[in-house]
């Protein structure tokens, strides 16, 4: 058991460890990684601009900068990257190891978590200071709560999809790239979610991301109350939920959709 | 129908077949009115976003500050596709890994480039389209058409498009794993820097400057001017097309050259991985 145990955890350490000294490797690419999101951004914040809003909104729309980071990544390097592995001809390899499929899901999301948050912090200081956009940490503690149940969920929801993608073909890539703007939209990224109405607003709330920023510019925008959507706690407790039965229904879906790719021989196949 | 493509002279051919073979790639050898929905759907979705935040602010759908951003978006996905010729290269050589049958066969790996940044500017032209019609229709936009003007800015802008195409190929042919950050950092600087969204006298002054000496924001401004929802901007037609004709020119001698480079030096067919 104890053996068992070692071995899952040193793969989940093996596929995290790839992720996190990508970093190191790509140095070089790393100023671009961390100014790209703020080029949007900072133009998203210079439309507030022109329209004549408060300068909170800059925040707000910062906040959803930062959250981009995490759901590209989540989008790209979580859902699809089964997809990616079978195209480069490494799925098979993942299928030989001798440990769970959901150990590497998981060291994926820890490398990819560590990786995105590198990214994501380096843009939020960068975005707060050259912009000097007004930020408040009213609940350290709910903040942090917060952070880590989002990004679990939305991981969870990343190692999900993952099991989704590895039986798609080339339309993969087109549907990551219909989850970008579309649900730019619905999650409300760069304006609060509550504008799109209740009913449009509570669909998204079955997205993680949704309810992450919806509480992060709650606690973290001053006056942010009147963004909100949904109490700060019952985003909590929703994505608490989240992030214990996406990775759950990730284990199973994988699991099917592993004998399905088999069966029709589509863990080998390329560029199909 | 057939088409007899072996009468076309070499580069034609390579031209035509790469237009055709972007629009299956593009449209992942789907049904032509699937394909559609997702040509409209994410335009519509980016353009949405800006609607809302206006409306977030101004609690209204109409107004002039509206009508730029609308028209502005509108015409950015157009600017976008040059941009998007990354990919070709992306996808020629560490995707299909096709680069050197498609380098090797007749006519130039130029025309196989610009047929399919064609076809990227193709679709992009449609999805645009389509928002205006939109905007014209459901939002009740005031949209007029200046034919003649209209007509002269696609020209100008299908030149501006092969120039980035041209020169963001040549970047693409030495950057493996940096090509994503090349189309999206070259994306996100226009976006940022040829009053798309907003004028750039928003701009900081320091930056106001580079907005300013952008061709991309006075080609913006007559895309607007051609829609008859702003004034002709003082702009001397003959010398914009010259100028953008004398950089297309010196743009494909930079491409020619980085083809050649990348020839030498073994990194055409070299595969990074991802």
């Amino acid at each position: 058991m104890l053996k068992k145990i070692l071995r899952e955890l040193r793969a989940i350490r093996g596929r995290a460890y790839v992720r996190m000294v990508s970093i190191r490797r790509d140095l070089l690419l790393l100023p671009f990684q961390v100014i790209l999101p703020v080029l949007a951004v900072a133009a998203y914040i210079y439309l507030y601009r022109f329209i004549g809003a408060p300068p909170e909104y800059g925040t707000l729309v910062l906040i959803g900068g930062v959250m981009t980071t995490y759901w590209l990544n989540v989008l790209w390097s979580m859902a699809s990257q089964l997809y990616w592995e079978r195209m480069m001809g490494n799925l098979q390899i993942y299928f030989l190891v001798p440990s769970s499929r959901m150990s590497i899901l998981l060291g994926m999301a820890i490398g990819g978590m560590y990786m995105t948050s590198i990214r994501a912090l380096s843009t939020l200081i960068v975005g707060l200071v050259i912009f000097r956009l007004p930020i408040v940490l009213k609940n350290p503690m709910v903040a942090i709560l917060l952070f880590f149940l989002s990004l679990s969920a939305l991981y969870g929801m990343g190692m999900l999809l993952s099991s989704v993608f590895l039986v798609w073909g080339r339309e993969a890539w087109h549907l990551s790239s219909l989850f970008q703007e579309p649900i730019y939209l619905l999650s409300g990224f760069y304006f609060p979610v509550k504008s799109l109405g209740a009913g449009l607003a509570t669909i998204a709330s079955l997205i993680p991301v949704t309810l992450a920023l919806d509480g992060m510019r709650q606690i973290l925008i001053p006056g942010g109350e009147k963004l909100g959507f949904l109490p700060v706690w019952i985003s909590i407790l929703i994505l608490a939920v989240m992030a214990l039965v996406f990775p759950y229904l990730a284990y199973y879906g994988l699991n099917y959709m592993e004998r399905l790719a088999k069966k029709e021989g589509r863990i080998t196949t390329r560029w199909q | 129908m057939a088409i007899d493509f072996s009468s076309l002279p070499a580069y034609l051919r390579k031209f035509t077949l790469s237009l055709w073979a972007g629009w299956k790639i593009t449209s992942n050898w789907t049904e032509p009115l699937l394909f559609m929905v997702y040509l409209i759907v994410k335009p519509l979705s980016s353009v949405l976003i800006l609607i809302v935040m206006f409306y977030v602010i101004t609690g209204k759908f109409t107004g002039e500050q509206l009508l730029f951003i609308f028209i502005g978006n509108a015409f950015f996905s157009i600017i976008r596709s040059g941009i998007s010729s990354v990919w070709v290269i992306t996808e020629d050589r560490e995707w299909f890994e096709t680069i050197k049958p498609i380098f090797i066969s007749p006519g130039s790996y130029l025309s196989h480039i610009l047929g399919r940044t064609s076809a990227e500017f193709l679709f992009s032209t449609f999805s645009s389209f389509i928002l205006l019609l939109a905007g014209f229709f459901i939002l009740k936009l005031p949209l007029g058409i200046n034919l003649h003007l209209l007509l002269s800015t696609i020209i100008l802008t299908l030149i501006i498009a092969s120039i980035l195409a041209l020169l963001f190929c040549s970047v693409a042919l030495f950057v493996g794993r940096g090509g994503e950050f090349l189309v999206e950092g070259a994306s996100g600087f226009l976006y940022l820097f040829s009053g798309i969204i907003f004028p750039p006298s928003t701009l900081p002054t320091f930056l106001r400057i580079i907005a300013e000496a952008n061709p991309i924001t006075h080609l913006t401004n007559l895309f607007r001017a051609s829609l008859k929802v702003s004034a002709i901007p003082q702009v001397e037609f003959w010398k914009f097309y010259l100028l953008s004709l004398i950089i297309l020119g010196v743009s494909y001698f930079i491409f020619n050259r980085a083809l050649k480079l990348a020839l030498k030096t073994g990194m055409l067919d070299q595969k990074m991985g991802h």
